[in-house]
């Protein structure tokens, strides 16, 4: 749906400001320069009242609103109308409606977050055309060199929830504090989450040290392995990776079998002896 | 020693069910396990959370407890980490970061401890290959103690430099092995610190700066902020030493010593003793 079509929301101001848009000319870091800015209402402050008024008509969508230079635009809510920030980015986020300004340099332009149900952001990806990945936040990242221009001119789809930028690093902005500490800053519960979810499919994926009580177990990255149950008692030998089980065989050709559990973090025997992965920090 | 009657829960039930071949059960027929058990599990873990987001792993090598340089050397990481150029630090986004002695590597890289005299500084090690390949980071890096006996910062500077000198010569010493790394990259990951530093490398000007400086930041929150597994930070002036998250300093008498503001916060090193 176009702009000119938005269904107005009726408990939302009928006022409108002029607004002058700073669009990205000739200083913009960007690899592409866009030709208008963009606006997204996250899904807080939509349920709380904010929405956008462009020349006279009001909207609140999970999609961007993209803003040409001259247009008159304001954001919404109740019982206010506030005018937009100097910025090519612009996030309107939770209950207060809080106006947050990006920089082209601080949003990545071929990016999208999305936040909705699993089929309704693949239709979506396969509607723009574009990459489509899920993030351990429950997210995605849809990846388009036009995705915000394209995203901006479809209509609300069900099971879409809202959309964000995304800074260079990958990492939704809703406001400047996720910004500082994007960069990653929490990066290291995403990689101990990807382990969690990470299915082994080589032996390379099993590398690790397992304990039981009466002992700990070695898996090494060139195949082998070190079984030590006391100072005197160390067994070691090769390991096999079958689909969903490892075979142990040690230096006499004796043979053990057991299944991987637990996404590789945990290895079990035939008789319910359990081999816990250590997780080393 | 491993408490008994676990131990003997344990072995009692691979008897019972006897499905283990003997040779795991005669391992299991003893009553202690791995004291280095858990500084293998560091240095396994820190691999198969690189191999998981397709980043080599970088061992800063903990040396044994004979070694003259250990004091050094633990300065150095630590003036490196904590004030080492936006340009140097992004490297690190590109990998996870284990501290752990040579022996600890047996599950990553056997027989790695046999290598060479000298134990090095750095081991970088590639996730990507079966069985995984390693390269070695080395170099003599000069006292913070003059000639004089006085604090050289020049030296600390040189040893900031040629510790990130040395990570980039072996991390991405050309476009081809910056083109590698980012293949390796799960185009899934929400973490994708390698195409960053492609980018960054093709830019110029205050946009090269940005995303290096943001790159930076995030090696700063994961090994600056935080502790690197197999290390605490530490921090001392020359009169005691604060190990960060101890609240028991382990002192030492005033007067003895004196350490250069940039060393001052340093990796304190896990050892046979736990650190």
């Amino acid at each position: 749906m176009r702009r000119g079509t938005f269904a107005s929301v009726g408990r939302l101001s009928g006022m409108t400001r002029t607004v002058v848009l700073s669009l990205c000319v000739s200083g913009c870091a960007m690899a592409a320069e866009p030709d208008r800015a963009f606006v997204v209402v996250d899904e807080a402050a939509r349920a709380a009242g904010y929405g956008i008024e462009v020349e006279g008509i009001a909207s609140a969508r999970a999609f961007p609103t993209s803003l040409f230079e001259g247009e008159r635009a304001a954001i919404v809510g109740p019982g206010s109308i506030r005018d937009l920030p100097d910025a090519p980015f612009v996030v309107v986020t939770g209950e207060t409606g809080e106006i947050v300004g990006f920089e082209a340099s601080e949003v990545r332009p071929d990016l999208l977050f999305v936040r909705g149900d699993a089929a309704a952001v693949e239709a979506l990806a396969a509607m723009l055309g574009a990459d489509l990945s899920s993030r351990d936040d429950g997210g995605y990242l849809l990846l388009a060199p036009t995705v915000w221009e394209t995203s901006s001119d479809l209509e609300d789809l069900e099971g879409i929830f809202e959309t964000l930028p995304a800074s260079e690093t990958e990492l939704p902005l809703r406001d400047r504090s996720a910004l500082r500490s994007a960069a990653l800053g929490d990066e290291g519960s995403i990689l101990r989450t990807s382990i969690l979810d990470a299915m082994p499919s080589e032996i390379g994926d099993l590398v690790g040290v397992y304990s039981t009580p009466g002992g700990t177990l070695l898996v090494d990255a060139a195949g082998g392995f070190t079984l030590c149950g006391g100072e005197s008692s160390v067994s070691s030998g090769s390991v096999r990776y079958e689909r969903g089980r490892v075979t142990l065989v040690d230096r006499q050709g004796t043979t053990s079998v057991l299944s991987i559990g637990n996404g590789g973090r945990e290895l079990r025997g035939t008789d319910g002896t359990r081999f816990a992965l250590v997780e080393g920090r | 020693m491993t408490n008994r009657r676990t131990f003997l829960t344990g072995a009692g039930l691979l008897a019972a069910a006897a499905p283990l071949p003997g040779f795991l059960a005669r391992a299991f027929a003893q009553d202690a396990c791995c004291d280095e058990r858990e500084r293998a599990a560091i240095v396994a873990s820190g691999y198969r959370r690189a191999r998981s987001v397709g980043r080599p792993l970088l061992v800063l090598v903990v040396p044994p407890d004979t070694a003259t340089d250990s004091y050094e050397r633990a300065h150095a990481f630590g003036e490196w980490l904590n004030h080492g150029s936006d340009e140097s630090l992004a490297l690190l986004a590109l990998v996870e970061v284990v501290a752990a002695r040579l022996g600890d590597l047996r599950a990553v890289v056997p027989g790695i401890a046999a290598e060479g005299a000298r134990t090095p500084l750095m081991i970088l090690i590639d996730t990507a290959a079966s069985p995984p390949t390693h390269r070695v980071l080395d170099a003599e890096l000069p006292s913070f103690v003059g000639a004089s006996g006085g604090i050289d910062e020049a030296a600390i500077d040189r040893r900031i430099v040629a510790l990130g000198d040395m990570l980039e010569r072996a991390l991405v010493p050309d476009a081809a092995q910056l083109a590698l790394l980012v293949g390796r990259t799960d185009p899934r990951s929400p973490v994708r610190a390698a195409p960053a530093y492609q980018r960054a490398m093709a830019a110029q000007g205050a946009e090269r700066a940005r995303i290096l400086r943001e790159l930076a930041e995030s090696a700063r929150a994961r090994f600056v902020r935080e502790r690197i597994p197999g290390s605490r930070w530490a921090v001392s002036f020359g009169c005691g030493t604060e190990i960060e998250g101890d609240p028991n300093p382990m002192a030492v008498d005033c007067g003895m010593g004196h350490v250069p503001a940039r060393s001052a916060r340093f990796l304190h090193f896990y050892t046979d003793g736990g650190s």
